[in-house]
């Protein structure tokens, strides 16, 4: 769970200076950050928040990464969408081609605090922050998105929920998104229980596919706010039964049945529990709609050319 | 944030105009600062930037400090205020290289050789900019405390899109809490100030 709170310093205490290095390469990071001790720096809003903290970890070299060639954009190769870490929130959710691929995306990268603080935020400083509550790793959690990540000695690629394999001598360089079947649809589903703008008390993704005959091929959901989340929730079974509300009922309790949420200011893990369940029951059934909506042919032959 | 001189060539080449921001952050230098400080001694280090329309450099203890400190203890900008200090209030929001971002969770170290515009930087025909005079017509403010962050934010909002509906309107007027009037001074400010930038004459360094 996320609690944000300047927790002042000791009185007349000022943190210890950090050294902030900006090399203008990938390679020069990678060397940088090859000893494990320094730690990558995205827009450096974590790092600023918990610069206030009596116990925060000694400091260390910060490498800023946001700027460097690799990491900026959003590009699109022959079967995904590769988006850079250090692209802003911001830029995610504005972007035409992602939002029409994965409205889950995009409503997921929007939904994140205000749109003053999605300008500061990276989306590779968003996933590394390992935070259950975060907002885009549980649509990426859903639509299959890998992260290419690189050390100064190889890359390789993990899943979103893997993000906590990320050794101090790596950074994520880029999310890979496929890019989704024909006939597919999602959604994104953020519980503010203010309803203002906040972190979530439940935070559900999910991604439908829809056959010729009406049945989900393909079903995926994702639940953020939970322990170990974002959790990919196993639908075994479920796939190739009409996309239908007796089968959107069935997949949004085994969410519930299998995720556990814990209580905090923002209810109790029991509330949490049915507010799972529903909300799980929102995003398939606007996922299903958008799915039947969506064009038959592979969106990859429909939209744009290259950017 | 102590011991830190500051060095505002203000009036030289460039005759103290403000010329075009330097677009994007592209070309930040390559490595930066190389020693890490020791606790104990006063190593600063050269964080330069251009403050509304001046290349300034300023000698920071410490490059992760929030750049609202910098501006507040260092620059002694007092205009932008510093409320929650963890990005909710929105009262510290400056332009950073066009965007409006809360600065209590702008690293110093990160503007380096960026654009930075503040509350102290806005001007117009008439002295104010249009923006602060939609706030005085409509009474947008009570006591001000969080009016330099809606100023800056809608002054970022109308650079970017002269024209927005009201949805965009709200969202900009979203995160920058006031505990004075209710917001809907503040929503018809930002009508206002709509409707005065497009009658204004634009300022000659307008983008
Ligand atoms: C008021 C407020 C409200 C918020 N509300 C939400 C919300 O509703 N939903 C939500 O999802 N988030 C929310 N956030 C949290 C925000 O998304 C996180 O703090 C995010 O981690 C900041 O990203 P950054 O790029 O600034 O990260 P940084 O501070 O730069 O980095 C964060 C962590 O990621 C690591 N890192 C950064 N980039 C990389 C990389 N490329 N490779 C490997 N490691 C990397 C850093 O070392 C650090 O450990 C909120 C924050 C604030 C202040
Ligand atoms: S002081 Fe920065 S948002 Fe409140
Ligand atoms: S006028 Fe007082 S906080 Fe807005």
């Amino acid at each position: 769970m996320t609690t944000l709170d300047s927790g002042p310093l000791p009185v007349g205490a000022s943190p210890a200076p950090v050294t902030l290095l900006t090399p203008a390469t990938l390679d020069e990071a990678l060397r940088l950050i090859a000893g494990g001790g320094a730690a990558v720096l995205g827009g450096g809003v974590g790092h600023t928040l918990r610069r206030g903290e009596r116990r925060r970890p000694a400091p260390s070299p910060l490498v800023s990464v946001a700027h460097l060639p690799g990491l900026t954009g959003i590009t699109r190769g022959e079967d995904h969408l590769a988006i850079g870490a250090g692209v802003r929130l911001a830029a995610c959710a504005a972007d035409e081609e992602l939002g029409r691929a994965w409205p889950v995306l995009t409503e997921a990268a929007g939904s994140v605090a205000t749109g003053r603080i999605r300008e500061m935020v990276t989306l590779g400083g968003n996933i590394a922050a390992r935070d259950d509550s975060h907002d885009p790793p549980v649509a990426l959690t859903a639509v299959g998105a890998t992260l290419a990540v690189r050390s100064a000695t190889g890359s390789r690629t993990l899943t979103v929920p893997e993000a906590a394999r990320l050794r101090p001598d790596e950074l994520i360089e880029h999310v890979r998104v496929p890019l989704p079947a024909p006939r597919t649809g999602s959604a994104y589903e953020k519980f503010l229980v203010r309803g203002v703008w906040e972190y979530a008390c439940v935070n559900v993704a999910a991604v439908v596919t829809l056959e010729a005959d009406g049945t989900a091929g393909h079903l995926a959901l994702a639940v953020g706010s939970v322990a170990g989340g974002p959790v990919a929730v196993d639908l075994t079974g479920l796939a190739g039964a009409p996309a239908d509300a007796a089968l959107v009922a069935e997949a949004a309790d085994r969410a519930a049945a299998t995720t556990s949420p814990y209580g905090d200011v923002r209810g109790s893990a029991a509330y949490k529990t049915r507010m799972i369940a529903e909300f799980a029951r929102r995003a398939l059934t606007t996922a299903v709609r958008r799915a039947a909506a969506a064009p038959d042919r592979p969106s990859k032959h429909s939209a744009g050319g290259d950017r | 944030m102590t011991d830190t001189t500051t060095h505002r060539p203000g009036d030289t080449a460039a005759g103290g105009h403000r010329t075009a921001p330097a677009t994007q952050c592209a070309a930040q230098p390559g490595t930066a600062p190389g020693t890490a400080p020791r606790a104990g001694t006063s190593t600063a280090v050269p964080l330069r930037f251009r403050l509304n329309g001046e290349d300034v450099e300023v000698h920071v203890q410490d490059p992760a400090a929030p750049l609202l400190d910098v501006l507040r203890h260092d620059l002694g900008l007092t205009g932008t205020k510093s409320g929650c200090a963890i990005g909710y209030c929105g009262a510290c929001t400056v332009i950073v290289d066009g965007a409006a971002v809360p600065s209590c969770l702008q690293m110093a170290g990160l503007v380096e050789g960026r654009d930075v515009r503040t509350v102290e930087g806005l001007e117009g025909p008439g002295g104010l900019d249009p923006v602060q005079e939609a706030f005085v017509a409509r009474a947008g403010l009570q006591c001000g405390f969080c009016t330099p962050g809606h100023v800056m934010a809608l002054r970022a909002l109308l650079d970017a899109d002269p024209e927005p509906d009201e949805e965009r309107i709200r969202e900009v007027v979203d995160g920058n809490y006031c505990r004075c009037t209710g917001y809907v001074k503040i929503l018809d400010s930002a009508r206002e100030a709509v409707a005065r930038q497009k009658t204004a004459p634009t300022t000659e360094e307008e983008r």
